[in-house]
């Protein structure tokens, strides 16, 4: 919580540095313009939501087992240990405390496949110099972000599943090597896919596309984007762009629709805290 | 294909994506039959209004330059491109005379225009953007 409040100040604070600065700079007048690959959705921009099948197969099938094994269950569940192995707060037996698990799960999916989706259907934002070759660097990156989004939904799959296996079979050791690995794994994955390239596609340092980058003015859409990290654009159909900066999509705040999607979003998260206690 | 806007110019975007497509059909790079974005795509992408994109389709379809089916969504006509017809000739004229009458004005003579609308003509066939 004061992560955030301290990132929205310091977000805020340098935005309007910024405006000052950019408001004292010498504009050029050149050629504001939008370049669009006709072709660029005929390609595959995204992994199919298809893949997300395997991770709901997993998760009935421990539902499944958790069910017909219910009776083998002792009364009262442990939910959290500490670092010793000891129980530090459990939960009474009911159907629902058991699949709780299961619910979060599918919820997460559900997020994982909007997710998915959602770098399918973003908007697409080409440089305005050399498009054609940062198309194929484009596509890339969102088919880069979407198998990334599968295999997390994966491995937090499996890590489900090894919790709620725990209840029956109680093998602490393994539990949290694998609770610590999973986590690790995605962070780590994450950190490598930020480090390897760069929002909207291409190498994090290329000098000669640098280059070329800067010699065409890109679009000015400063007044969409409140206090430098809202879109909000009435004119523009897109529900999701690329972020301003940062790796990754956000909404726009203008469209009805997002608002749908943002609050499924919210839903989900506190579903499953509220679930999860 | 790929279509670039100019967001500041005068000219409204629908006009400026009618003649782009045109000019892709015409330089080869948009072949016939090709198929080019829906229009909730297009709209999504360049940033406007669906009824900008809207406005554009209409009209490359009743010159005949596009199909737009319902199902396979919009292509450039596969049966080839409309032929010289009264219409367009007496279209052509209309706009092409005030562009002779500033150049007869501006002291450009004959052979002068004639070297400008060759040049172009090349460059378009060959899909050299103006630049």
């Amino acid at each position: 919580m004061i992560f955030i409040v301290y990132w929205a100040v310091l977000n805020m604070l340098f935005h309007f540095k910024m405006k000052k600065i950019k408001g004292t700079l010498t504009t050029v007048e050149a050629p504001q313009r939008v370049k669009i690959d006709t072709t660029f959705r005929q390609n595959k921009l995204t992994y199919s939501n298809y893949w997300f099948l395997i991770h709901i197969a997993i998760i009935v099938a421990i539902a499944i087992i958790s069910i017909l094994n219910y009776k083998a269950l002792p009364n009262v569940i442990p939910m959290k240990y500490d670092l010793q192995g000891n129980v530090t707060s459990s939960v009474p037996k009911t159907y629902l405390s058991v699949l709780a698990i299961n619910l979060v799960q599918l919820g997460i999916i559900a997020l994982m496949m909007l997710v998915n989706w959602s770098i399918k259907t973003s908007k697409q934002q080409l440089t305005p110099s050399n498009p054609a070759q940062f198309t194929a660097d484009h596509i890339r990156f969102r088919r880069k972000w979407s198998l990334f989004t599968i295999i997390t939904g994966l491995l937090l799959t499996i890590l489900f599943a090894f919790i709620q296996m725990n209840m029956f079979v109680p093998n602490l050791v393994l539990l949290t090597g694998i609770s610590f690995i999973i986590p690790v794994l995605i962070v780590l994955g994450a950190v490598w896919l930020s480090l390897t390239g760069r929002q909207g596609g291409g190498k994090i340092r290329n000098h000669r596309e640098d280059r070329e980058r800067s010699k065409e003015q890109p679009v000015n859409d400063d007044n969409y984007w409140k206090l430098g990290f809202i879109y909000y654009n009435p004119n523009d159909p897109s529900l999701t762009v690329e972020k301003r900066y940062g790796i990754g999509w956000t909404i726009n705040f203008a469209r009805p629709l997002s608002w749908v999607l943002f609050l499924f979003i919210i839903a989900i998260v506190v579903i499953s805290i509220v679930l999860s206690q | 294909m790929i279509i670039q806007l100019d967001m500041q110019s005068e000219l409204p975007i629908y006009s400026q994506l009618v003649y782009q497509i045109i000019e892709g059909i015409a330089s080869g790079e948009l072949q016939l039959g090709e198929a080019l974005p829906s229009v909730r795509n297009l709209a999504a992408d360049i940033g406007v209004n669906l009824h900008t994109v809207n406005k554009a389709y209409t009209l490359l379809k009743q010159d005949g330059y596009i199909l737009i089916h319902r199902q396979k969504g919009v292509v450039v006509n596969p049966d080839g491109m409309p032929g010289l017809t009264d219409d367009f000739l007496k279209k052509q004229q209309t706009e092409l005379r005030p562009i002779i009458a500033e150049a007869i004005c501006r002291g450009m003579t004959k052979e002068e225009l004639s070297a400008v609308l060759d040049q172009m003509y090349d460059d378009v066939k060959m899909g050299h953007n103006k630049e």
